[in-house]
């Protein structure tokens, strides 16, 4: 065993593009998320009231938010029209979150070899395609 | 039972806390342990513990991931391939997971029974997949070698680095796809299916297929997320805590795994697994009220 030996093998430089990307935004998502977190659950600015989420989880996502607050959800407007509440916030960094394996796939494509570029271009696409799919048009599913 | 709002988060914490510490023991997923468990002991719909375990599992490839690439144990051109597919699978899953539950009569009933049925097959895998610490090299297929898919990493250890080669490929994409539907329609992480695929199939070393996998889970996890983001399946009072409470807890159970591994720990958790199945499966019979 050679703990604390620097590691002999080669790490495609690709993969370092991955890996920083992902750290960094990973982070960022994580923080804001922590201060976005504190002032939902101090109750400040909340779009459902905490007691009112908890007497209604126990309803299929449709419902719980049309009983809650009377919103048709499906896609991003029903929660970017409340965007100030800080619910609405923690779902945005959600949003960001997600966003991580994006940005780190699209940061990447410079860095890979010529095939891969490729096939990071259809994942970006790919991806593209879904997100603005699902908070454009709701994906489907729920509503 | 009417408890004061606030005894929720402190209970989904402390529930959390305890999977936190369990998983990394015991080397089954959080997510795994997450979603059948709270379905049967929370007052909580399944679209709300789905998406929870969904932003459960891409937090903690999030946050694993980057170092396993750093070490060259996760590899993006293994990956890559797998979530071109894999990714639209998991979205599927997803759509179909909630459209199940809200539109469907009974449909959360239906689904609790397919959790139940799909934890005894994960149960099954757990207990009686091998594990190839290097698997021998074969040869590579079309897609393989069409993108040349290799890497190697430094093992510490043995103080030697170990190359590999993918193979199988066109074999193991429609059980990722499989996998990917299944994570996105019961919100878990999908380690317990991509780790046996990666090292058996596809001939990747051990090592290799844990930290690819990660990378796999992050973006099937993350595509999937964004489907429970637009139906409202996300919920701050149940994502905060688990969060708060998964990281907290895998953090020293981390530290005991890496003092002492009890495989009686591992039992004891796929115990609790079996009996969240049977929970589940028995919470959906009775709903529907077949009986």
């Amino acid at each position: 065993m050679n703990i604390g030996k620097e590691p002999k093998a080669y790490v495609d430089p690709a993969n370092l593009r991955f890996a920083k990307t992902m750290e960094v935004m990973t982070l960022i998502g994580l923080a804001t998320f922590a201060l976005v977190g504190i002032l939902y659950f101090s109750g400040i600015h909340d779009l459902d009231s905490l007691r009112t989420v908890t007497q209604n989880w126990n309803k299929p996502s449709a419902e719980f938010w049309s009983v809650t607050t009377g919103a048709s959800i499906g896609g991003i407007g029903w929660f970017m029209h409340h965007w100030s509440f800080s619910d609405a916030l923690c779902m945005l960094c959600v949003g960001f979150l997600g966003l991580v394996p994006f940005f780190s796939i699209a940061l990447t494509l410079p860095k890979a070899l010529t095939r891969y570029k490729v096939v990071f271009g259809i994942l970006t696409i790919e991806f593209a395609v879904i997100v603005i799919w699902s908070l454009m048009f709701g994906a489907g599913g729920a509503g | 039972m009417d408890f004061p709002w606030f005894v929720w988060p402190i209970c989904l914490f402390f529930f959390t806390f305890i999977i936190g510490i369990l998983a990394p023991i015991s080397g089954v997923g959080g997510g795994v342990l997450f979603v059948p468990l709270a379905t049967a002991l929370f007052p909580i719909n399944l679209d709300f513990i789905r998406g929870t375990g969904l932003i459960m599992a891409l937090l903690s490839a999030l946050s694993s991931a980057p170092q396993f690439l750093k070490e060259g144990l996760a590899n993006i051109k293994v990956m890559a391939p797998i979530v071109i597919v894999s990714m639209i699978a998991s979205v599927v899953g997803g759509i179909l997971g909630l459209w199940i539950t809200n539109n469907v009569p009974s449909g959360k009933e239906y689904v609790e029974i397919a959790l139940g049925i799909v934890l005894f097959m994960i149960f099954a895998v757990y207990l009686f997949s091998k594990r190839l610490e290097n698997p021998p090299e074969r040869k590579p297929d079309f897609i393989s070698q069409a993108l040349n898919i290799n890497g190697q990493f430094y093992d510490r250890y043995l103080d030697e680095t170990i190359k590999y080669r993918t193979s199988r490929m066109p074999v193991a994409i429609p059980a990722f796809v499989l996998i990917g539907l299944l994570a996105g329609m019961f919100g878990m992480g999908a380690g317990w299916a991509n780790v046996p695929l990666l090292n058996l199939v596809l001939g990747v070393p051990i090592k290799v297929a844990t930290s690819t996998s990660m990378l796999v889970i992050s973006v099937n996890d993350a595509s999937a997320s964004f489907v429970y983001l637009a139906n409202g399946a996300l919920l701050p009072m149940i994502i905060i805590p688990c969060i708060l409470g998964t990281t907290i807890g895998a953090r020293i159970g981390t530290k005991i795994a890496t003092r002492t591994k009890p495989q009686h720990v591992k039992y004891l958790v796929m115990a609790i697994m079996l009996i969240a199945a049977v929970v589940d499966i028995e919470k959906g019979i009775s709903g529907l009220k077949i009986f």
